[in-house]
């Protein structure tokens, strides 16, 4: 059960007590700390402080402009890789745990994510055009 | 060890689903340029996948899987042999137009994926495998919208279905977490332990989330205002399909959901579903009246049947209860075999009204299967649509409730709305003399067997209904 973690006679709506706690509690502090900062803090503006912050390149053209589709394909690799990954990490640390179960199942998951990297290669999608 | 040798022969549909799927998509970059085998392949999946379907049927499987989450039994079957049949025509109605494209694989694949989702979604029992399985069988069906880009609409009609849909899936997420969080469980069978104490506020809005995101996945109004432009601008094959196969899909979960999760609610429930029910009737109905165009009349007529499903869900009480599902059941492939049989000849004659002028004199066998599938909408016997009313009407005369009465009275009234769009086409066809309109294409083969084999299962329903009720009577939830 879901209460497995928890003392048993904590009744199960109980628990949506301290999720709403902790949301109050939350939101309270951020609300403090912001008109705090307002309170406290010394108010003074220059065109110096308005212009962007150190790395950050002031535009010379309009930014709302169409860029390279090629980018969307790098966007979609990453995206097959990322998913795998994220699956593979926590995989491998319990993989002593599952045996051939976990094995077979991963294999599985692995072969289908490749079938959509055989297509996009086959596709011509992973020329740069 | 959850995995028995049993869970592989309980998931043979899926597997041959996604296993022509793969085949379908590599063949197509391997294979450049042939446009009959993927066609081909998909129908021979579609086949496949029917046949194990069957034959799971005949040999009277049945069980729960993985921890009760996926169960087969002969209603979820039921529904696999639905989908998977209207996949079988659509591929072959769509096998040279998607060849025409230059991406007939592409194609062939989306429509194997919604295959795949659909009939796995018939067998979840567990709140978040149902929002998978329907995501599975919904996101593929906004790239089938969007798939002709010869012509604009069809981008449209994506789009617009992609944003909807994307908030439907939302909402309906939204009321099963609320589910889930009232319940502390998203297996239905513990989800109904939680409702039987009564309905609280939060389970109350859930119900009422989940309910409106499947109201908006079935085009049930006041949620159906994508399906005329999502229709108008798909393929004819693709609005022929989701029209049918996944929307079945969707009735079967909603209706396991219902029952399974939240029997104690049915008070609840049966009066939202009445109301829905009465509602999107009449909109169906009497925003069909007002098209000229065959294809988004067609759309609003799907609007109209989703509301005479509805009708059969608001009857799920009392003694009417095993009538309301078999209802459900019958309409389903009674719907199918009339509402793809009616699209595809969309496919052969046009959108416009005037086409279909003096049919009956320069393409007789078309202008009678159109005259079928019309008749069949409209609910005549003994076709096929005649036979999901009955079932309807049945259900709700034996409920025993007044509001009850009253959506049967509504089933009624509607269908005697209905009479004139569906019958202008037929007037059209068989009084007006040829000309006016454009001049419709001969289509292939497979599309017109496709069209004859529908027109006749519409006209011959009455052969397969003894054993299809001996069927769904064996096969309901209770």
């Amino acid at each position: 059960m879901t209460l497995g973690l928890l003392q048993q006679e904590i009744a199960y709506g109980t628990l949506y007590l301290y999720v709403g706690i902790s949301m109050l509690l939350i939101s309270g502090f951020i609300a403090f700390v912001l008109v705090l900062a307002r309170l406290l803090s010394p108010s003074s503006s220059s065109a110096t402080k308005g212009q962007n912050y150190e790395t950050g390149e002031s535009t010379v053209t309009d930014p709302w402009r169409p860029f390279p589709v090629r980018y969307y394909i790098f966007a979609l690799l990453f995206l097959i890789f990322d998913v795998e990954a994220a699956f593979l990490f926590p995989w491998a640390v319990v993989y002593g745990e599952l045996g051939l179960y976990g094995f077979v199942q991963m294999v599985i998951f692995v072969f289908i994510l490749t079938v959509g990297l055989v297509y996009e290669w086959k596709k011509g999608a992973l020329k740069w055009v | 060890m959850p995995v028995t040798p049993e869970t592989f022969v309980a998931l043979i549909p899926e597997l041959v689903a996604l296993g022509f799927l793969v085949l379908v998509l590599l063949l197509g970059v391997f294979v450049p340029r042939s446009a009959a085998v993927p066609a081909a392949l998909a129908a021979l999946g579609s086949l496949a996948v029917f046949g194990s379907a069957v034959v799971l049927l005949a040999a009277g499987f049945s069980g729960e899987f993985f921890g009760g989450a996926f169960v087969v039994d002969g209603f979820a079957l039921y529904f696999k042999l639905v989908v998977s049949a209207s996949a079988f025509f659509t591929v072959l109605a769509a096998a040279r137009w998607s060849g025409g494209t230059g991406d007939a694989p592409e194609y062939m694949t989306l429509i194997l994926s919604v295959v795949a989702g659909s009939i796995l979604l018939v067998s979840m029992r567990d709140l978040f495998g149902i929002f998978l399985a329907i995501e599975l069988a919904t996101i593929p069906s906004y790239a089938m919208v969007a798939f002709d880009r010869s012509r604009r609409e069809s981008s449209e009609g994506g789009m617009k279905y992609l944003i909807t849909g994307v908030i439907a899936s939302s909402v309906l997420l939204y009321g099963i977490v609320l589910i889930y969080g009232v319940s502390g469980s998203a297996q239905l069978s513990e989800v109904a332990q939680a409702f039987s104490e009564g309905l609280s506020p939060v389970a109350l809005l859930g119900l009422v989330l989940l309910v409106s995101g499947f109201a908006f996945k079935v085009s049930a109004a006041p949620f159906h205002f994508w399906t005329p432009d999502a229709y108008q601008g798909a393929p004819t094959s693709a609005a022929a399909f989701l029209s049918v196969a996944p929307k079945a899909a969707t009735f079967a979960v909603l209706l396991r959901i219902l029952l399974e999760g939240m029997p104690e609610a049915a008070p609840a429930w049966t009066a939202v579903m009445a109301f829905i029910a009465i509602l999107t009737m009449f909109v169906g109905n009497l925003f069909a009246l007002r098209q000229r165009n065959v294809r988004r009349m067609l759309a609003y007529s799907s609007v109209a049947h989703s509301g005479y499903i509805l009708a059969a869900f608001a009857a799920l009480q009392g003694p009417a209860l095993s009538t309301g599902v078999q209802a459900v059941m019958i309409y389903s492939a009674a719907y199918a075999v009339m509402n793809l049989g009616a699209f595809f000849v969309i496919d052969l004659v046009g959108d416009d009204g005037k086409s279909y002028n003096g049919l009956l004199k320069t393409r007789p066998g078309i202008a009678l299967s159109m005259g079928v599938f019309m008749a069949a909408l409209v609910g005549l016997p003994p076709l096929s649509g005649f036979f999901g009313k009955l079932y309807v009407i049945l259900a709700g005369a034996q409920s025993g409730s007044v509001l009850v009465y009253v959506v049967v009275g509504a089933v009624v009234v509607n269908s005697v709305l209905s009479v004139p769009y569906y019958f202008g086409i037929v007037r059209n066809m068989f009084f007006e003399e040829p000309g006016g309109g454009e001049p419709g294409v001969s289509g292939s083969g497979a599309l017109r067997f496709s069209v004859y084999a529908l027109a006749v299962a519409t006209a011959l329903f009455f052969l397969v209904m003894g054993p299809l009720a001996a069927l769904v009577s064996g096969a309901g939830l209770v």
